[in-house]
């Protein structure tokens, strides 16, 4: 063995040689399970602990045992942790669906002055509706848990799921394989955990500040200023939520492990909506003109908006061609990444 | 403890082990009182040196519900089987593939255990369980991931005829006056040797515990926390303090008194990297020792 130049992983070496060389086989009297079982419990006293670890400090059978219901435990408690998250979800999701609805029907109510039974997304956007994009290359998919439908509709594109369809889908995968792999856990997790959250109630208002409706709604209803944005989960073309987005401008990004890790925006604005037209490509856009892009890496890189009015969604073909809607109903179209825009047809 | 005398110590707490066994919820699985008193009274035999003032405290300790499910399950009960299925079958697997890290021996190991948690073996009209030696004094999964480790470790131990189941590198014999190229060779590692073990013994048998849980058995911190009652990050920060003061220890100890230089205790290590002839279990297992 060459000398080692890095003291550290040389001491590391021989400590654990030694380690090694210095415990029995197996110790005298190694104590029963039960006493092993209480121990790993705390239902042994302090004598009794010092006794069992002062033996356990010198039997590689009794440590590799131990060791052993180590790996069992964290097994039992992911395993619990994924039952458990897979159990609430059929509960949350239809929370969420039931309070949507009250909240559409509310927002009607103060719109039209009577009452009116909750409609489908589509009956609310029977407004002015966003036209398709006049290019359907690739595909490009949004969710929007405010309700908002898609601003595009491609060919190839995931449509926007109805709240209620999407609650439905959710509870029969959920049913359908409680103890599936965990891909299928991990693409439910975009939606908010607790509907009582703050988080959630924001997801379920409709978003205003359309004065002729884009939407369905009128004015805005006082009663959106006091709630906050709603959070954005955005599909690539596969349909896995490969972002999702709050509305305070953090942006995270769905990892291959399953988790989650923040990427930084660079803004602080309120972000609206966002489009994925493949699985590396990201635009998002919201109040102020604002409107981002990633294309792969953690970075986002601010694109020069076409009007610095609110913009509330985005539908895009890939990282060059894209479609904006201000939250007037003017719609922007580019196809060389932002550097110029015209109004779209 | 002598079965009157455990007898004798439950009549004294009749309404305490009334309300266990009402907590436990015995009854669904056709357990009766007498029953559940039975179960305790084991438990307690097994428990000879539990004094009088503390029979109380400790049948509060006991996990009622788990120990009156074993009870049934020994008796055959059919609802408390099926409880026990229910509860614990793909429990016992999971750990199973956790502990082998194979799918078809961890199904074998569980089968196995399932069978003798069971009992398929009658004597004297009596069903001979492994549920007999669970005493309540832990929860029943503990107890059932214990003998599913215990069982495994021995098993692959038997099956690999090795004394111990780590890789430990071969215990070589010191080489001889007539082969080795460094005349100090020898030297070196009998000096590294008493100043690893002096340092090892200053050490509670916690801090050797998790140096071999981290070392030897290559557990996560949060799986040495489990089994330490720490947290991670505690875990962590002993583990490296633990470290630099074996280091510091050995190193002063060669520096100072044996009067090495840096070049001869980077040797000590190098030739103790290759082999490793001596034996720590004296300096693991002996009791702490202070320093002076």
């Amino acid at each position: 063995m060459p000398r080692s130049s890095k003291p550290d992983s040389t001491f590391d070496r021989v400590l654990e040689r030694g380690l090694q060389a210095g415990r029995a086989r197996q110790a005298a009297d190694c104590p029963a399970e039960t006493d092993i079982a209480a121990y790993c419990d705390r239902s042994s006293n302090a004598a009794q602990r010092a006794a069992l670890e002062a033996h356990f400090a010198g039997c590689a059978r009794c440590q590799t045992t131990l060791a052993a219901i180590a790996r069992a435990r964290t097994e039992r408690d992911g395993t619990a942790a994924r039952r458990t998250a897979a159990h609430r979800w059929p509960l949350y999701t239809a929370i969420a669906a039931a309070l949507a609805g009250i909240c559409v029907a509310a927002g009607l109510i103060a719109v039209r002055g009577h009452p009116v039974m909750p409609q489908t997304n589509s009956a609310l956007t029977s407004g002015r509706q966003p036209k398709p994009m006049a290019r359907n290359q690739g595909a490009s998919a949004q969710i929007a848990l405010n309700g908002s439908r898609p601003a595009a509709e491609s060919a190839n594109a995931a449509s926007a799921v109805p709240m209620a369809d999407q609650a439905a889908a959710a509870r029969s995968m959920a049913q359908a394989e409680p103890e599936s792999a965990q891909s299928q856990r991990g693409e439910l997790l975009p939606l908010p955990a607790a509907p009582a959250s703050p988080s959630a109630k924001r997801a379920l208002v409709p978003h205003s500040a359309s004065k002729s409706g884009a939407f369905g709604f009128g004015a805005a209803a006082p009663i959106e200023r006091n709630l906050a944005p709603p959070i954005i989960a955005i599909s690539a073309p596969d349909g896995v939520v490969r972002w999702r987005v709050d509305a305070d401008g953090s942006i995270e990004r769905r990892q291959a492990d399953g988790s989650w890790r923040r990427e930084r925006s660079g803004v602080r604005a309120v972000l609206r909506a966002g489009a994925a037209p493949s699985s590396d490509t990201c635009w998002v856009v919201g109040n102020g003109g604002t409107i981002l892009r990633t294309t792969g890496g953690a970075r986002w890189r601010a694109i020069n908006p076409p009007t610095a009015d609110d913009l509330v969604a985005v539908a895009a073909a890939d990282a060059s061609s894209a479609t904006v809607t201000a939250a007037d109903g003017r719609r922007f179209h580019t196809d060389d990444g932002g550097r110029t825009w015209h109004p779209a047809d | 403890m002598p079965p009157e005398r455990s007898a004798e110590l439950l009549a004294r707490h009749q309404s305490l082990i009334q309300r266990l066994y009402d907590s436990s919820q015995a009854a669904r699985w056709g357990l009766s009182s007498a029953q559940f008193v039975d179960a305790l009274r084991q438990t307690l035999d097994r428990r000879p040196d539990t004094a009088q003032n503390d029979i109380e405290d400790f049948l509060k300790s006991l996990r009622a519900g788990d120990l009156a499910l074993a009870a049934a399950c020994r008796l055959g009960l059919d609802a408390a089987w099926s409880e026990f299925i229910d509860r614990y079958r793909a429990a016992l697997h999971g750990a199973a593939r956790a502990i082998v890290r194979d799918d078809v021996r961890a199904g074998e190991l569980a089968d196995s255990l399932y069978a003798d948690l069971f009992g398929l073996e009658i004597r004297a009209g009596m069903r001979r369980s492994l549920l007999q030696y669970y005493d309540g004094r832990s929860s029943l999964m503990t107890w059932l991931h214990a003998v599913l480790a215990r069982r495994a470790i021995d098993g692959f131990r038997r099956e690999r005829r090795l004394a111990s189941i780590e890789d430990c590198p071969p215990v070589s014999e010191p080489a001889s006056a007539t082969d080795p190229p460094d005349p100090d060779r020898l030297r070196y590692l009998s000096l590294l040797r008493e100043a690893l073990e002096s340092a090892v013994r200053e050490l509670t048998p916690r801090d050797r515990l998790r140096l071999s849980y981290y070392y030897l058995e290559d557990l996560t911190l949060k799986q040495i926390g489990l089994l330490l009652d720490e947290h991670e990050s505690s875990v962590s920060r002993r583990l490296n303090r633990s470290r630099k003061m074996l280091r510091r220890r050995v190193e002063g100890n060669l520096r100072r008194i044996q009067r090495l230089s840096e070049d001869q205790i980077r040797l000590c290590y190098d030739y103790a990297a290759q082999e490793w002839p001596f034996d720590l279990t004296a300096a693991l297992t002996a009791p702490q020792r202070s320093r002076l």
